[in-house]
């Protein structure tokens, strides 16, 4: 063999050594994490992974996992469905992860969780809120709330406190499932149960526009209270100062799809008033605040500027910790020749989980889907102000 | 449908229209000199509004990257003149590693000092905030500019050498892609996937003509707009410059017989439509004052639609097709919903495609054997 060819088949070998990830050692436990760390999600997933280092930094200093310190294997799936699926599948058979926290998205839990069933390992994705994703599987647990239920949380909160809200129009993304969701199936029967009167039909818009005056100039000169608006961060701070460009200044109203900590600074004062949800509030109590402030020093240490973590950040924090209450409660030990048996003990144990995060109370349906507390804040000085809180309801089992 | 709408959906039709006919100009510019569809462009109306965005909002970072581009670009252009010179080969050498180490020198200065925040600091201390409105405009020309050298070189110049015809081969084009992707990528990786927003030195600016709203600063740029089109289509019918391009556009193979230095000519058609893209991205950002990495692909495929409506390599052309698709679109909007608005933009462009192969104003010329 030439110099040349063994130089190149030696950095093969060196490349092939370095790239591939070992599998789980037996004095470890292997939790995979599925983001988009790249792409479309990158923004959110970076802080996503900050917290999910924070969370096993703490674990491994207080211990670790039934006496095994804990491993991240992770994954940058660029927010693409197929990656999510090479990622699952990398966990189970490559990495020995014994649960997976992610994939990030709807899109990817929609392909990811049918790969994580074939490979019996669970994963929990910490922003997937797209109706009936997880019911089909028996892996899939989803550490979301469903948009409906805090919709309706936020008109309770606005009638419980008699602030008026007779009448509104709506203003959806027309390609997102989820806003589509929320502003065609959601939003519009709750405000027709709740007795608001809709200006009129629903006003879409595409989530990449750059230009939606011809979608606000239809919003002009209805009396209307509030203007339901069921699409991603971006989009949503664009309508809403195209609204205010046009002198449309009524209050914006929402789910959880941009309650995004983003908004005070995104939205800045033409928010105010904005009404919306979000799963987690950052001033809580004691272990929130804690938390927070480890987030925002975790984040700035990578030159990211963030005031408090997203609801789901906190998600992401509070998967590791439940996957450890888990584990412990399920005795489970990393060691590489019970992974099969094991994973599917967490698995179990998530089904009759009962467990106290950041977040509030957790627990999870047969469908697969938690049920977290709702915090309906609104915008005030560019600041998040807590107007009602919601304690998760029980899980029906 | 509320028919008392019409005047204003009518006025958003056109100042969307202006948003895309400065882009659709620059496409229509390369196609009709180069022949090829320049996918740089999406990226560097892109960069130019979110360079724009960062000096705004004072981010240091976007004055390092806009040096480093420069030394890049400069380094280049000196490689480029020292490879030409007739000087002895171990001179070159010499000069080549000397250019080499004092670039290396110049990026490690900028990446260890990072000296954007102090110039910041200075000039807010200076001439207050409203100071970065002029540095802004000019970080986003002065960095589109040598980008489109750089990428002139690298889809244009490198393929002729190499191949001896440009636009015989997909290479361009694949390499105009490879520099969008590079170009969003850097901008996600600097300042992430988020929208990135900003406050409009005119605030909310507009005034009522009856039930119409004008925005101010949306009305001036559409007259820039124009104005500028109006001033490259005076430029290409009356100056020396303008002539040696409606040569190449016309013969490129005769140009050179009649002292046309193709050479040189080429990266200033580049420059041009590159600071075309820069100018519609500044103006993006003034007018909405939300960027994000992707709004270049966004605005560049209607652009090109509008493009090819009015006749490729046209550029009254572009300017009618990007405001008739601006107009198409609001109206689809208003009358059928959002749902379903791509469908008579796309539908409008076959049916003329059909009816007038060329284009509204098009002419045959376009098509292959250019360089």
């Amino acid at each position: 063999m030439s110099m040349r060819k063994t130089l190149l088949a030696a950095a093969l070998v060196a490349a092939g050594a370095a790239a591939g990830t070992p599998a789980a050692a037996k004095n470890e436990i292997v939790i995979g994490a599925s983001l988009g760390l790249t792409g479309i999600y990158s923004t959110i997933a970076k802080t996503t992974e900050v917290a999910i280092d924070i969370a096993v930094a703490e674990i491994n200093a207080a211990g670790g996992i039934n006496g095994k310190k804990v491993r991240v294997a992770k994954f940058d799936t660029a927010g693409d469905p197929k990656q999510a699926v090479v990622a699952v599948r990398k966990f189970a058979r490559d990495d020995g992860a014994l649960a997976v926290v992610g994939p990030f998205s709807s899109s990817e839990a929609r392909v990811a969780f049918a790969a994580g069933e074939r490979e019996k390992i669970v994963q929990i994705p910490n922003a997937s809120s797209a109706p009936k994703l997880a019911d089909k599987f028996s892996y899939a647990f989803r550490m979301t709330e469903n948009e409906g239920l805090q919709f309706q949380r936020v008109i309770s909160t606005l009638k419980n406190r008699g602030m008026p809200i007779g009448s509104a129009a709506i203003m959806y993304g027309t390609d997102d499932v989820v806003s589509k969701a929320v502003g065609l199936f959601i939003m519009k029967p709750i405000f027709e149960k709740n007795g608001v009167k809709l200006a009129k039909a629903p006003i879409g818009f595409e989530t990449k526009a750059v230009d939606v005056s011809a979608q606000v100039t239809q919003l002009k000169g209805q009396k209307i209270d509030y203007v339901g608006l069921a699409g991603i961060t971006p989009v949503a701070v664009r309508v809403l100062k195209e609204m205010r460009r046009q002198g449309v200044m009524t209050p914006i109203i929402g789910a959880q799809i941009w309650a995004d900590p983003e908004i005070t600074r995104q939205m800045a004062k033409d928010g105010e008033g904005a009404v919306f949800s979000a799963w987690f509030w950052y001033k809580k109590d004691e272990r929130s605040r804690e938390f927070t402030r480890k987030f925002v020093e975790g984040n700035k240490k990578r030159g990211i500027d963030k005031p408090f973590p997203h609801h789901v950040d906190a998600s992401a924090y509070d998967a590791v910790y439940l996957l450890k209450q888990v584990m412990e409660e399920q005795k489970v030990t990393g060691d590489p020749d019970k992974v099969a048996e094991e994973r599917t003990r967490i698995r179990d144990g998530l089904n009759t989980v009962v467990f106290n995060g950041v977040i509030g109370q957790i627990c999870f349906e047969k469908t697969g889907d938690a049920q977290l507390p709702g915090y309906v804040m609104t915008m005030k000085n560019s600041e998040w102000v807590l107007l009602g809180e919601h304690k998760s309801l029980p899980c029906k089992k | 449908m509320d028919l008392s709408q019409l005047p204003q959906q009518i006025v958003n039709g056109l100042m969307l229209g202006g948003v895309y006919v400065m882009v659709a100009v620059a496409f229509t510019l390369i196609i009709g000199m180069l022949n090829f569809l320049n996918f740089t462009v999406p990226a560097l109306f892109m960069l130019a509004a979110v360079l724009m965005w960062a000096i705004l909002e004072g981010h240091g970072i976007a004055l390092d990257l806009t040096a480093i581009a420069v030394l890049l670009v400069l380094a280049m252009m000196v490689a480029d003149r020292l490879q030409q010179a007739r000087l002895p080969a171990s001179v070159k050498t010499v000069g080549a590693l000397g250019l080499v180490a004092g670039a290396c020198v110049f990026l490690w200065l900028i990446l260890s000092f990072k000296p954007g925040p102090a110039v910041f600091a200075w000039l807010d201390g200076a001439v207050g905030a409203s100071g970065r409105w002029l540095l802004g405009i000019v970080v986003a020309f002065a960095t589109v500019a040598v980008l489109s050298l750089l990428i002139e070189r690298f889809t244009y110049r490198y393929m002729k050498a190499k191949y001896g015809d440009a636009t015989e081969h997909a290479l361009p084009l694949v390499s105009s892609l490879g520099f969008l992707i590079v170009i969003e990528h850097t901008v996600i990786s600097t300042w992430g996937s988020d929208s990135l927003t900003t406050e409009s030195p005119f605030g909310n600016a507009s005034f009522e003509l009856g039930p119409v709203l004008f925005s101010v600063p949306q009305l001036l740029s559409l007259i820039l707009s124009l104005a500028i089109v109006f001033g490259l289509s005076v430029m290409l019918k009356t100056t020396k410059l303008g002539r040696a391009l409606r040569s190449i556009a016309e013969r490129p193979d005769t140009a050179p017989l009649m002292g046309v230095e193709v050479s040189r000519i080429v990266p200033v058609v580049y420059v041009i439509a590159g600071l075309l893209c820069a100018t519609a991205g500044i103006l993006f950002t003034i007018n909405y004052t939300t960027v994000d990495a992707y709004i270049g692909d966004t605005v560049a495929t209607v652009a090109i639609a509008g493009m090819v409506l009015g006749g490729l390599g046209n550029v009254w052309g572009a300017i009618v097709g990007a405001m008739l698709i601006g107009m198409v679109e609001v109206m689809s909007i208003y009358m059928v919903g959002a749902t379903f608005k791509k469908i008579p933009i796309w539908g409008l462009l076959l049916l003329i495609l059909i009816v007038r192969p060329t284009g509204l104003f098009g002419h045959t010329a376009i098509g292959k054997g250019k360089f």
